[in-house]
């Protein structure tokens, strides 16, 4: 190998580590705080509201809620549910989530305004 | 240092060890200068929830229900540079909760931090009497919503 090929070569595998390298750091760090982020049932809801994640790669929503009504206050709860379903397009669950809370318009028309509201 | 290093094949070898030292700098500097708006994806995520149910106990629920809806969302840790409008807002829904639009100023605890929280992000047209009326097409909203 002559000289100058030598030189190249160190120089691309030198910038090859270089770049794999910060590369892995980098995403390292960043995976690591998506996955302590998703140790959190709030967040694990929110992903799936904001479609980042597909709902049934992560426990049920009903499961989360579980979870959550520890720290979050009982009607709060009830409400984020109501607010999953209807994000999810469950107007009949979301009806009877709704009647639950025992608000005053449950009707499929209000619903409606309900998920328009939350998807524009 | 080791036989094994001074041939050519350990200079080759330090060498890239050295640059793998400083890709691991470059990438902890590269993630500490992005680690902000990581943040803030993660803060919205988070709230996302809340912030939603909020929105629809407000509009379509019970006082009851959106005052602790509003509240717990006050409690949620947050994103500062998003925190601010938030919580102006979340201040104003609670204070047309509470009809705080219809008394005077003074007397109008919710009005009072929403200025606060207006300040934080922006420089004019936070005057309480304007976020008052702001507080007034809230409650407007709230009332269309349940008719």
């Amino acid at each position: 190998m002559n000289g100058a090929l030598k030189i190249v070569t160190l120089a691309v595998s030198h910038l090859l580590v270089f770049a794999v390298g910060a590369t892995c750091v980098a995403g390292s760090r960043t995976r690591a705080m998506f996955e302590a982020a998703g140790r959190d049932p709030l967040y694990r809801i929110g992903a799936v509201m904001t479609q980042l994640t597909d709902k049934n790669a992560t426990p049920s929503l009903d499961a989360d809620l579980t979870s959550l009504s520890g720290t979050v206050r009982a009607p709060a709860t009830q409400v984020i549910r109501l607010a999953a379903l209807l994000e999810q397009g469950r107007l009949n669950d979301a009806g009877v989530a709704c009647k639950a809370l025992a608000w005053p318009h449950c009707d499929p028309q209000t619903l409606g305004q309900m998920r328009k509201a939350l998807v524009p | 240092m080791p036989p094994w290093l001074r041939g050519w094949l350990g200079r080759i070898f330090l060498s890239h060890a050295l640059a793998l030292i400083g890709a691991t700098l470059a990438g902890n500097a590269y993630w500490n200068a992005h680690r902000a708006s990581t943040e803030s994806i993660v803060s919205t995520i988070t709230r996302k929830p809340l912030a939603d149910a909020a929105n629809l106990a407000f509009r379509f629920g019970s006082i009851d229900h959106a005052r602790v809806l509003l509240e717990e969302l006050q409690r949620t840790p947050s994103d500062a540079t998003l925190v601010s409008q938030e919580e102006m807002f979340n201040a104003l829904r609670l204070a047309a909760l509470n009809g705080e639009d219809q008394t005077t100023v003074a007397d109008s605890p919710h009005i009072r931090s929403a200025s606060l929280a207006c300040r934080r992000f922006r420089t004019s047209d936070c005057d309480p009497a304007r976020l008052q009326a702001l507080a007034t097409k809230f409650a407007q909203e709230r009332s269309t919503s349940r008719d």
